[in-house]
């Protein structure tokens, strides 16, 4: 490993500290900009709602005796929208059989109160149908779209909406006789109405929507889908609201703005614990190590400002409390990867190299098994995310994440660290709390082994 | 006399009766008892109670517990929210309720009306603000189970294949025996236990499983970098096993005291579904632990003695084959030496008498 010039190692920790001050304000300072507001990156965290709270809706089912497979279907399309506009770990069930309950965590990163209501009170709106007046009458015509449509898409080409739908049999036969009639069809779907142009009849008919307004069009995307549920809902009786932490077990409220909401001791405490861990962590590396845990901090510190970053960019990813175990297994993954580097440093120094040669030959040494623990451990957790779902895709997203940050600390982080501390003179053997080898000490010489060449006099 | 040196050895045996033990047991009991799922798995019941004006929420909680727990039932998760209630302002939503959780979904009838009539005592509330008990249908389907299994099923092909490319094909069944060793004693282990198999023990099961399976990877890559520096015959395969596995397991035992730091620090959280979550994550390490240092190595070091002990049959077989095959030719030679020193000896004093007689 070679070491840095004097100077060069001198810009370069002064950039790394830079990047620590301006990674940590941004990672948990929030700021005010006039009349911007910045919540830092730890403050867009998805939290789950069992941790802070979230809001809820109840839906009173007006359907006779549903059966068990209509109810999970129109449980599964609930969830399925909801997926959809980024609210991956929704919790959607069903209570005797008489109302549906949809539960979303508290509104965070891009997700506000006012989308989560819209996208709330959407859920049993009531299914949409094709007609062929604005307004209904006697002589209507009317495709409905709960009994006559199999599967619904809404899909945008070019800018443009269109909505697929795919008929069975009897909406095949309604939609023609809708056809002959006439030339102009409405969409409605409960007080909303709109003319559209539709393709001649196949099993999937494409109709373009107008685009007058993108926001009207995503929720009647959403409208649609969840309106065509196997069981009917009362649009009447819907409850949305906002509902505490479950998992606190102190003085909880339903009301967001008022103190104990999110006062949640689960939450307290394992941000509490995640601290502890990385504190008994340093502080035994600190003992055995000594300024060794002072790089390992450092980059505990990126890694963290790395995580939340991450994170921020998959905003439907929830962090509850089955992520917060994964994230702390991830924690000591990288812990332990860099222990096994510095021990191996120390083994190679106290077999007799030079701090420099230690240094590179535990690198070497440490290559493949840094790269196949981790890669294996990344790819696993992207298999396992990619078939999990709820809670479990956050789980094996932040242990990917975690065995990424791993690959990046070890094979990357801590050895341009290293690089840095090593330039300056002295801080090398003091980073590893390495002792000063006595160089003769190991080695004993008999009198017999010393032979006294005569050519050589 | 020559000493016999005692060598250890893995106690794989052992290990495989205690493991079969623990999962017929298990299998037992889920025949009889059936699996115990958390309300996110499996479904439960709910409660909703009316929280008067200006009473408190964990009041109406501890209260809700106790009754609960006279009947057997504990709290999965509970949550306070403002509700409109019929008779109300539409729109305003001035009631406060508390929502109970619970991981039972047969209550009887019967049960159902005392637990609703001892909660109104208890809570000194009329009957009619205490919801009845309802059923709650868990919207877990069996394909996304289904899925998760494929995942599994994938990770296992995975670790095998990996085996397979870097070490060989008994370090390969090593970490697929001891990955699927892993889910299935720690799924026994909930059963034995009764413990709720939710969607944060599955997790804590299937992230440590991983786990489990780097542990065995970095004891796996010791092994492979000691056996090529290693030139003596004289140590033993698993004494190799065992000496890596004792140099590999420090710095990995630093990811079991911390994370078993971490479950000690959750069970201060008075809430079941932590606790539960500390307690599953104890039983995975044990688990974890077990198969990655007893199952895995115990197996590939076994497997490799096997292997090591049919090559030197083969060879010690080839070896007699060659002392019989020589010993034959050393027969045979021998043979056809004395046969024809036999001939010669007869053909000297045939020789002879015919010198005599042409003399």
């Amino acid at each position: 490993m070679k070491k840095f010039k004097k100077s060069t190692a001198i810009v370069f920790s002064v950039i790394v500290c830079v990047l620590i001050v301006v990674g940590f304000v941004l990672s948990y300072i929030p700021m005010t900009f006039g009349a911007n507001t910045f919540v830092s990156f730890s403050g867009t965290l998805n939290i789950s709602s069992d941790i802070t709270g979230g809001m809820y809706g109840e839906y009173n089912i007006i359907s006779e005796n549903p059966s068990d497979a209509d109810i999970l279907n129109s449980m599964t399309s609930i969830k399925e929208v909801f997926d959809e506009n980024g609210y991956k770990n929704v919790n959607v069930y069903c209570v005797g059989k008489t109302k549906i309950r949809v539960e979303v965590s508290y509104p965070s990163g891009d997700t506000t109160f006012a989308k989560t209501y819209q996208l709330l009170s959407n859920v049993g709106s009531g299914a949409f149908s094709l007609r062929n007046e604005y307004t209904l009458s006697e002589k209507s015509i009317v495709v409905d779209g709960a009994e006559c449509v199999d599967k619904i898409t809404v899909f945008t080409n070019n800018s443009t909406k269109y909505l697929s739908i795919h008929f069975n049999k009897q909406g095949q036969e309604d939609y023609k006789a809708l056809c002959e009639k006439t030339t102009t069809i409405y969409l409605a779907l409960g007080d909303y109405a709109q003319s559209i142009s539709a393709s001649n009849v196949t099993d999937y008919t494409q109709f373009t929507l107008s685009d007058d307004d993108y926001d009207n069009l995503i929720a009647l995307e959403q409208r649609i889908k969840l309106g065509c549920l196997k069981v009917d809902l009362d649009s009447s009786t819907k409850v949305i609201n906002t509902m505490s932490a479950s998992l606190s077990a102190g003085e909880s409220s339903g009301n967001p703005f008022v103190g104990s909401f999110t006062s949640s001791t689960a939450y307290v405490v394992i941000v509490a614990a995640i601290f502890i861990i990385m504190v008994m962590g340093l502080s035994i590396f600190a003992i055995k190590f000594g300024l060794y845990s002072v790089l390992l901090l450092v980059t505990i510190l990126f890694n963290s400002y790395l995580f939340l970053i991450l994170m921020c960019l998959m905003p439907s990813i929830e962090f509850g409390l089955s992520a917060a175990i994964a994230l702390v297994i991830g924690i000591t993954v990288i812990y332990t990867y860099a222990y096994i580097f510095v021990n191996r440093v120390k083994q190679e120094y106290e077999s007799g190299k030079s701090l420099g040669a230690a240094l590179e030959t535990s690198y070497k040494k440490n290559l493949p098994i840094n790269l196949i623990g981790n890669i294996s451990l990344f790819l696993t957790s992207l298999v396992m995310f990619a078939f999990s779902f709820g809670e479990l895709t956050s789980v094996f997203i932040v242990f990917a994440i975690c065995s990424f940050l791993s690959i990046l600390t070890n094979l990357f982080i801590i050895p341009f660290l290293i690089k840095i501390c090593i330039s300056f003179k002295g801080l090398g053997t003091k980073l590893f709390m390495l002792k000063k080898r006595d160089m003769f000490a190991d080695v004993v010489v008999n009198e017999s082994d010393i032979t006294v060449s005569k050519e050589g006099e | 006399m020559a000493e016999k040196v005692k060598t250890k050895k893995y106690p794989l045996l052992i290990c495989m009766i205690i493991s079969c033990v623990i999962i017929i047991t298990s299998l037992f009991i889920l025949g009889f008892f059936g699996l115990k799922l958390g309300v996110k798995l499996g479904g439960g019941s709910q409660i909703q109670i009316v929280i008067q004006n200006d009473a408190s929420s964990k009041d109406y909680f501890d209260k809700a517990s106790s009754v609960l727990g006279k009947y057997g039932y504990k709290i999965d998760s509970a949550s306070v929210e403002d509700k409109y209630l019929a008779g109300e302002v539409e729109g305003e939503y001035t009631t406060s309720c508390l929502v109970i959780n619970i991981a039972e979904t047969e209550i009887s009838d019967e049960v159902k009306a005392n637990i609703k009539k001892d909660l109104a005592t208890k809570l000194e509330i009329d009957e009619s603000n205490i919801s009845d008990i309802q059923k709650i249908y868990s919207s877990v389907r069996s394909k996304q189970i289904l899925y998760v299994g494929i995942a599994v099923g994938l990770v296992v092909i995975a670790f095998f294949v990996f085996g397979l490319i870097r070490y060989n094909v008994f370090a390969a069944l090593a970490l697929l025996l001891a990955y699927l060793h892993n889910i299935i004693l720690y799924l026994a282990i909930l059963i034995l236990t009764r413990v709720q198999l939710s969607l944060v023990s599955l997790s804590i099961a299937l992230v440590l499983s991983l786990v489990m399976g780097i542990v065995l990877i970095h004891i796996f890559e010791k092994y492979r970098e000691e056996t090529k520096l290693q030139n003596s015959d004289k140590i033993s395969i698993t004494q190799t096993m065992m000496a890596c596995e004792k140099q590999s397991i420090k710095p990995m035992m630093f990811i079991g005291g911390a994370v078993l730091a971490f479950a000690v620090l959750m069970l201060f959280i008075p809430v079941l579904n932590v606790r539960l979550a500390a307690l599953n994550i104890m039983f995975a390490l044990i688990v974890t632990a077990y198969s990655s240092l007893l199952i895995g190595p115990s197996v590939y070091a076994n497997l490799l003695e096997i292997n090591d002990a049919n090559l030197k049959a083969v060879m010690s077989r080839n070896d007699t084959i060659n002392k019989e095959i020589k010993k034959k030719i050393k027969k045979s030679a021998s043979k056809s030496k004395a046969k024809s020193n036999d001939k010669s000896v007869d053909e000297k004093p045939a020789k002879k008498t015919k010198s005599k007689k042409t003399n």
